[in-house]
């Protein structure tokens, strides 16, 4: 089996607040530090046809179960966070055209952020699709 | 005169370990340990305790004796001795000392448990929370000089429990809980807090299941996850330096703003009302608790960051609160410093099964 090998992230770039001003006093909401992903991996499967972009939190152990989201993405999602925990892609072997991966992703995260079961997670899929899209370079590598 | 070390112990991966620099040496006196023991804490609770537990087995003892008495058998008209006599004089009585000797038993339960203190598992708890609680505030007030009050940059842990059964300072005119609201209604209580001062703070905020109506900022973020209330540019109100007004003063000078006063002294008071409800507005709680907490002559925060807090089981907790006096703010929760300290003292909480949920390994 691939070794992992853990891409830290960067939380400042992920979250961004929103701010308001009730009676000249700044309030910012922002999102929890467990909803945001510590470091990010990506590996190939063990048949070799799927890569899996898995994410680290703070409270780690949770169950999770899978969502699949249209043809090619399959999203494991924590039982009581309902955090994104694991990301998994078809994606043969020697794939040749890398912009594809892209889109599914975007379009996957897309879906399950209007899903109205997680609609209080949507910042949350967000800052992953953002943490996705920094360590794009590191990760299209499992590509080849 | 003796000399004995004392170290401040942390949390490692190697179990608990004395911190570096930490260590001092201190002169004992010549006092037995007992005695300090009885003479040190609450005297009164330790006199209460003590006097209740005498008087719950005097009571269990009289309970016997009547048992006793009512289980001698038969006696003739004339008792024979002394024995035979007091056992009469008992049975003549017995309705009423049963029930005397039962409710004394209750009460005495219920002093002790009141008076009761701490155990030994749990001041050591305490401490090892309270130190963790330490070194996080350190890590996220990076810029507090040393020489400023602690309880100006303090970090306090909130638990969400379903039930509490008084509250002080009242929320409502007559009811602790406030109107429309009972002790199951759910509250974040102020479970350990960082420094050696303001330990003994009852704070307890409104968190219902109706999420709309959250009290303080503590409420807030145990609905919305994170908040941060007041920055650097636009901080809360400063009251710490402001006139307070009892309850009758309020109401004697919005009395007189009716009539249409417009002496200094009711011109002073609108300024100062108008001052506390924009802080009661942020801070989504109530300008009478503002009221009552300038009362008290307590610092006020000007700036307060919270953070929701999750189980072991990764399920709402508490909430973890950053409040500063001052002008020295909370680092960013996004900051590396600041996750790396609560990473630690999440590990802490975990280990010390503080935030484990029951029934799991």
């Amino acid at each position: 089996m691939t070794q992992k090998r853990w891409i830290s992230i960067d939380p400042a770039t992920l979250d961004k607040k929103e701010s308001s001003k009730v009676r000249g006093v700044e309030i910012i909401h922002g999102i929890s530090p467990f909803d945001i992903p510590e470091a990010v991996c990506c590996f190939r499967s063990e048949h070799g046809d799927h890569i899996v972009l898995e994410f680290s939190y703070f409270g780690e152990g949770e169950r999770t179960f899978k969502i699949p989201e249209g043809d090619g993405i399959v999203f494991l999602l924590g039982e009581a966070t309902h955090r994104i925990k694991e990301i998994r892609l078809t994606c043969p072997k020697g794939l040749r055209d890398k912009s594809l991966v892209r889109p599914i992703l975007h379009e996957g995260l897309r879906r399950i952020a209007s899903d109205d079961r997680f609609g209080a997670k949507r910042r949350h899929f967000a800052a992953t699709e953002t943490a996705i899209i920094d360590a794009e370079g590191e990760l299209m590598q499992f590509c080849d | 005169m003796g000399t004995c070390t004392w170290h401040r112990w942390r949390y490692s991966s190697r179990g608990f370990v004395p911190q570096e620099g930490w260590q001092f040496h201190v002169q004992t006196t010549k006092i037995r340990p007992k005695v300090r023991n009885i003479f040190g804490g609450c005297r009164v609770r330790v006199v209460l305790r003590v006097t209740s537990t005498i008087v719950e087995k005097a009571a269990l003892a009289v309970l016997f004796w009547v048992g006793y008495c009512l289980d001698y058998g038969t006696l003739g008209d004339a008792p024979n001795n002394l024995l035979e006599m007091t056992v009469v004089t008992t049975r003549s009585h017995s309705f009423a000392t049963l029930i005397a000797s039962s409710v004394v038993v209750i009460a005495s339960q219920v002093v002790v448990w009141v008076c009761q203190e701490p155990s030994k598992e749990q001041r050591l708890i305490s401490r090892l929370v309270g130190t963790s609680l330490d070194d996080f505030r350190k890590a996220v007030f990076r810029n507090v000089p040393d020489t400023e009050a602690l309880d100006h940059n303090r970090v306090t842990l909130f638990q969400h429990v379903g039930c509490v059964l008084w509250i002080k300072p009242f929320k409502g005119a007559l009811i602790p809980w406030g109107w429309g609201r009972h002790p199951w209604s759910g509250w974040l209580i102020t479970k350990y807090r960082s420094g050696h001062a303001t330990q003994k703070s009852k704070a307890v905020f409104l968190a219902p299941d109706d999420a709309y109506n959250c009290e303080g900022v503590a409420g807030q973020a145990w609905r919305a996850d994170r908040l941060r209330v007041g920055t650097a540019q636009s901080p809360l109100p400063n009251l710490n330096n402001v006139k307070s007004f009892s309850t009758f003063q309020r109401f004697w000078r919005e009395f007189m703003e009716l009539c249409g006063s417009k002496s200094d002294a009711v011109r002073e008071f609108l300024q100062v009302r108008e001052t506390v409800e924009a802080y009661a507005a942020a801070t989504s709680t109530t300008p009478e608790l503002v009221w009552a907490r300038m009362s008290t002559r307590k610092p006020i925060p000007t700036s307060i960051l919270a953070i929701k807090i999750l189980d072991s089981k990764n399920r709402p907790w508490g909430v973890l609160v950053m409040d500063s006096c001052n002008d020295y703010l909370c680092t960013d929760v996004d900051s590396r410093e600041f996750r790396s300290a609560l990473k630690e003292l999440l590990a802490t909480l975990t280990r010390l099964e503080i935030t484990t949920v029951e029934g799991q390994q």
